[in-house]
């Protein structure tokens, strides 16, 4: 196949609240094209994470899509069933989220966990299902695997849950993973090597990796392409260095700006401060 | 031993310096294990100087001990031992009946901004109990106050009669930064202030802090993980890793020409927004965990410049240059710097 590996057309989000329906949505559009990194950055309110949410058929109470089209591989997957839907989860897509104390369970083990997505996608044995989990846990860069796979979720720091979390995605093979955030609230040395093991990742294993971040330092690090999301619009997207380098919209300007907090150090008290 | 920049024997105790606002001297503080976790080493021998109408920045990792820091310099936080004074007086000697009294003149603002309001106050009456709790403004004085400060913080007075939830976190930060204001204070401890904010809107507050630093002679300590705000902010910066003070000096500096590996390998993990500046080619190894404090270096799990001698014992601070000093055996040799991490 040829196509994009995700592409959402058009896409048109509400949430019904108690008295008003709110638009969060108006008409997004993205392209992640096979084995590459594409980025969805935004501020809080931008829409970035619904996006995310829509594309799993995972939308808040309330939520509805109006219209638009999303498409895995040429196949639409709006209008798909909740079985459909879960069989997709975890399978053809592997999702990472921001917190990843609360992606994994507090009772029962990191072997426990990976094995029951084995078991709700895969036809593996016991023997099988272990085999594949420390296989997994080695791909991300986890070297004492049996111990890790012992643990639970609070024995592991930040960074060794998120490795966790990673290689549970992975386990089905799926040719999109999705990380929405997935080093907010990790240490900055942390958030490199999570963000080192993402990239080398979608290399090796030719994943398509959608990731949602209000950092624009990831992008410009890390991605190929990006959207730059505004209140549930995509106000300018592109080729990476092109939006960044030269971006045509005053919102993609602006976020820019302030994100290198340039303008402020003129204000800064001057000298050593002896 | 402190900051040897800044500790000039002739002065004798820190505080006798009628320039410094804020001195902390071989400050130790860890708190005792508990079932299975061992003890937690925050601060240990500490020591830094920030003079009046200046930002002294702490940046490090979680569990690096700098909110730790901040608790003590407010006497939030008992100290172990050690000698922390502000604006003259002994914060570590004084019992908790003087630090209430002296609590109107230094005032915190912490990361979480919905957190640290009472939902049930809006912003006027918000803005109105720290000067009916700490002075004797009432009626027409304290309404005319709380305008002023609203003003300062350069929030409309139409938001006055709103409640946290009705307000954009930017916003409720400026609620606040004015209730820290209201009594008047002359040093401000900022934890991480704009960590939960929007890019656009810790912009806006960075420029608010600056102006009010200028406009009523603040002294601050901001305490952060992102090296753009401390180097927007902040003239001087010291870096902390598992309770240690490992790097201090004036941030410009520090941030071009680190001492320390660790400082260089922070700096090196900044990733800017600007596709041409690459990040360091190296990737720190492990985490920081507080579990395993070695003998020597603490920082010697994680160095990719390690020695055998790293494990001996913790290296003090040393000047590397006038005002900037390092925690590091290649300081007194020199070559820190010149074959730093990032050439590995």
């Amino acid at each position: 196949m040829t196509g994009p590996a995700l592409q959402v057309r058009d896409l048109s989000v509400e949430i019904a609240g108690r008295d008003v329906v709110t638009p969060v949505l108006d008409g997004v559009g993205l392209e992640l094209r096979r084995g590459r990194m594409h980025g969805l950055v935004g501020e809080t309110g931008s829409g970035k994470s619904m996006t995310a949410r829509s594309v799993i058929g995972l939308l808040p109470p309330g939520g509805r899509v109006t219209a638009g089209s999303v498409q895995l591989g040429g196949r639409e997957l709006l209008g798909l069933g909740a079985d459909e839907l879960r069989e997709l989860r975890g399978a053809a897509i592997g999702m990472v989220f921001q917190n990843p104390r609360t992606a994994l369970y507090p009772l029962i083990t990191i072997e426990t966990q990976m094995a029951n997505v084995l078991k709700a996608h895969l036809g593996l044995d016991r023997r099988g299902r272990a085999a594949r989990i420390r296989e997994r846990l080695r791909l991300v860069g986890i070297d004492d695997v049996d111990r890790i796979a012992r643990s639970y979720p609070h024995e592991l720091s930040g960074g060794l849950a998120q490795r966790a979390v990673i290689a549970t995605a992975l386990l089905c093979d799926p040719e999109v993973l999705i990380a929405d955030e997935p080093t907010t609230g990790l240490d900055a040395t942390i958030q490199r090597q999570i963000l080192e093991l993402i990239a080398f990742l979608q290399s090796e294993l030719s994943l398509s990796v959608l990731i949602i971040t209000h950092d624009l330092g990831i992008i410009a690090q890390y991605c190929d392409t990006v959207s730059v999301m505004h209140d549930g619009r995509v106000v300018e997207d592109g080729d990476m260095r092109r939006v960044l380098l030269s971006p045509q919209h005053d919102y993609t300007r602006r976020l820019i700006a302030a994100s290198a907090l340039r303008g402020l150090r003129e204000e800064r008290p001057q000298g050593a401060g002896r | 031993m402190s900051d040897p920049t800044h500790s000039d024997a002739s002065q004798g105790a820190a505080g006798l310096d009628s320039a410094v606002a804020i001195a902390v001297e071989g400050l130790n503080k860890t708190f005792p294990s508990r079932r299975g976790v061992p003890d937690v080493v925050a601060a240990e021998d500490v020591g830094f100087t920030v003079p009046y109408g200046r930002t002294l920045g702490i940046v490090g990792e979680s569990g690096s001990g700098k909110s730790t820091v901040a608790r003590c310099i407010l006497g939030l936080t008992p100290v172990d031992s050690g000698r922390i004074e502000v604006l003259g007086r002994s914060i570590t000697d004084a019992g908790a009946k003087a630090l209430r009294s002296w609590r109107s003149e230094m005032q915190i603002v912490f990361q979480e901004p919905y957190e640290s309001l009472d939902p049930r106050y809006h912003v006027w009456e918000a803005v109105a109990e720290p000067l009916l709790l700490h002075t004797d403004l009432r009626g027409a004085d304290l309404a005319r106050r709380v305008h002023e400060l609203l003003e300062q913080v350069a929030l409309s007075p139409d938001l006055a009669g709103r409640y946290p939830h009705e307000l954009s976190g930017g916003q409720q930060q400026r609620v606040n930064i004015a209730r820290a204001l209201a009594t008047s204070p002359r040093v401000l401890i900022l934890d991480e202030p704009t960590a939960s904010l929007d890019v656009s809107v810790q912009e806006g507050v960075l420029r608010l802090l600056l102006r009010l630093q200028r406009e009523l002679n603040l002294t601050y300590v901001l305490i952060s993980h992102d090296l753009k705000a401390i180097r927007a902010v902040c003239e001087r910066v010291a870096v902390m890793y598992l309770g240690r003070l490992v790097e201090i000096g004036p941030t410009d500096e520090v941030l071009s020409d680190p001492k320390h590996p660790y400082t260089e390998l922070l700096i090196g993990a900044e990733l800017s927004v600007d596709p041409d500046t690459a990040p360091a080619a190296s990737v720190v190894r492990g985490e920081v965990s507080s579990a395993e404090r070695p003998a020597g270096c603490v920082f010697t799990a994680r160095c990719p410049l390690v020695t055998s001698a790293c494990h001996e014992a913790q290296p003090a601070l040393v000047e590397a240059r006038p005002d900037h000093a390092a925690a590091c055996i290649l300081v007194r040799s020199g070559s820190a710097a010149s074959q730093g991490p990032g050439a590995d």
